[in-house]
């Protein structure tokens, strides 16, 4: 996680006119957006496009930019509205990454059992699967809390809701989830 | 203060919040004081934590090394200074000729107001008397200048090196402001002026006269035909738009 100076003073740099401020934060977060906006949408070609989106609107934004809060939390908010649109489009409901491909835990090393291996790929999978019949805002809840160590204060503001919905919606996913791979074990 | 339960149903809603330290201090030591000395709990706890462990090895994709030659080629095209004549002609061909409501609405306007000048046999110069030349429509000068300003800021202001690709491209933004800073007799009288739009837009198929019409049409309404092509070609269709 990047400071809060460093990227709030970087976009105030950019805000003042400063171009490679604005480079700098998307090397430096345009990792993260990838993965979350990925985990939210489950299509690739579409997380590449809404990550471009969001500095888009931070690009455009700058002017009236001022740091009432963390910048990722400013960002994390832009993608998870972006990511929540891009959900409910019809065109949207029919796109599903075959988690065979690509969605399922890296393999471990070399040195795993063969049985190691088969468990954490098929659990890798089932998450996957089980992330993806996750409501909305769980999904987003859950990820942003449990993969981008984002606090409930946070996710509550990216989510625009309470904290005490943060953390109902965490606790019902991390459930969900675990009740899966539960079965799968 | 009443003292907080912390029976299995209670402390199961706090588990989550356990993992991710969002109890307070004494919440906190009364829910581990829990988990540990009740293995139902303490087994829960033990899944929802490797929720996190198994989420935490799920495969991330990686950032596409031209991502940033992507966004700065969408910031030069979306930017706040990009005109929705600038972005007609920058759109993909299908997306120019794909009509929406509103240019759906533009174009039979355009359309009536082409018949209406064929049939009628109205004079086609639109300084002319009897042409509706809406000149207060027209962006006010300041507004004018301000847009390649902007429009320029834009490209200048995307991060990063020049790529290949949106260097060897021709830049439509001098286009645009050419059009837009043209004194307004060339907005009228603008064959040659116009002469890159039309090759952009695919006009160059069309007789001189029917492209000199749409152009002027354009400037004396200040609608962009660029979006209409689909009217366009069934007003050729129909012998209009080349004079028969």
């Amino acid at each position: 996680m990047h400071s809060l100076d460093e990227d709030v003073a970087l976009m105030l740099a950019f805000r003042s006119g400063d171009v490679a401020a604005f480079d700098q934060l998307f090397r430096r977060w345009s990792g993260p957006l990838l993965r979350y906006i990925d985990r939210m949408v489950r299509d690739l070609a579409t997380a590449e496009e809404l990550v471009q989106e969001v500095f888009i609107r931070v690009h455009r934004a700058r002017e009236r930019y001022s740091p009432d809060a963390r910048f990722s939390t400013w960002l994390y908010r832009i993608a998870t509205n972006l990511a929540l649109n891009e959900l409910r489009r019809p065109r949207h409901r029919s796109v599903h990454r075959s988690t065979d491909e690509d969605g399922a835990a890296p393999l471990p090393d070399r040195a795993a059992s063969t049985e190691d291996l088969v468990d954490a790929r098929r659990l890798g999978a089932a998450a996957e699967r089980a992330l993806l019949e996750l409501p909305e805002k769980q999904r987003a809840a859950l990820c942003l809390t449990a993969v981008e160590g984002l606090s409930y204060a946070e996710v509550a503001e990216a989510l625009e809701v309470t904290e005490k919905a943060v953390k109902s919606l965490v606790h019902r996913a991390r459930s969900s989830l675990a009740a899966r791979l539960r079965e799968e074990e | 203060m009443p003292e907080t339960p912390t029976g299995c149903l209670v402390v199961a809603g706090d588990l989550s919040a356990l993992i991710d330290e969002e109890l307070d201090a004494a919440r906190e030591v009364e829910v581990r004081a829990h988990v540990d000395a009740c293995e139902d709990c303490a087994q829960r706890l033990r899944e929802l934590c490797n929720v996190d462990l198994v989420l935490a090895g799920l495969s991330a994709p990686a950032v596409a090394d031209d991502l940033d030659v992507r966004l700065r080629a969408r910031l030069a095209e979306v930017g706040p200074a990009a005109t929705p004549r600038h972005r007609a002609r920058t759109a993909p061909p299908r997306m120019r000729r794909r009509g929406t409501a509103l240019g759906i609405a533009g174009g039979i306007a355009v359309a009536a107001a082409v018949m209406l000048a064929v049939l009628q046999g109205l004079p086609r110069d639109a300084s002319e008397p009897g042409v509706p030349i809406a000149r207060e429509d027209t962006p006010a000068p300041a507004a004018r200048s301000e847009a390649p300003e902007s429009a320029q800021a834009v490209i200048a202001e995307a991060p990063g090196p020049e790529p290949d690709g949106v260097a060897e491209s021709p830049d439509p933004v001098p286009e645009v402001i050419a059009r837009q800073l043209a004194p307004e007799p060339a907005l009228i009288e603008v064959e040659p002026a116009l002469e890159p739009a039309t090759q952009l837009a695919g006009l160059d198929a069309l007789p001189d006269e029917d492209v000199a019409l749409v152009l002027e049409l354009e400037a004396v309404e200040d609608l962009d035909l660029v979006e209409h092509l689909d009217l366009l070609e069934v007003l050729v269709d129909l012998g209009v738009a080349d004079g028969a």
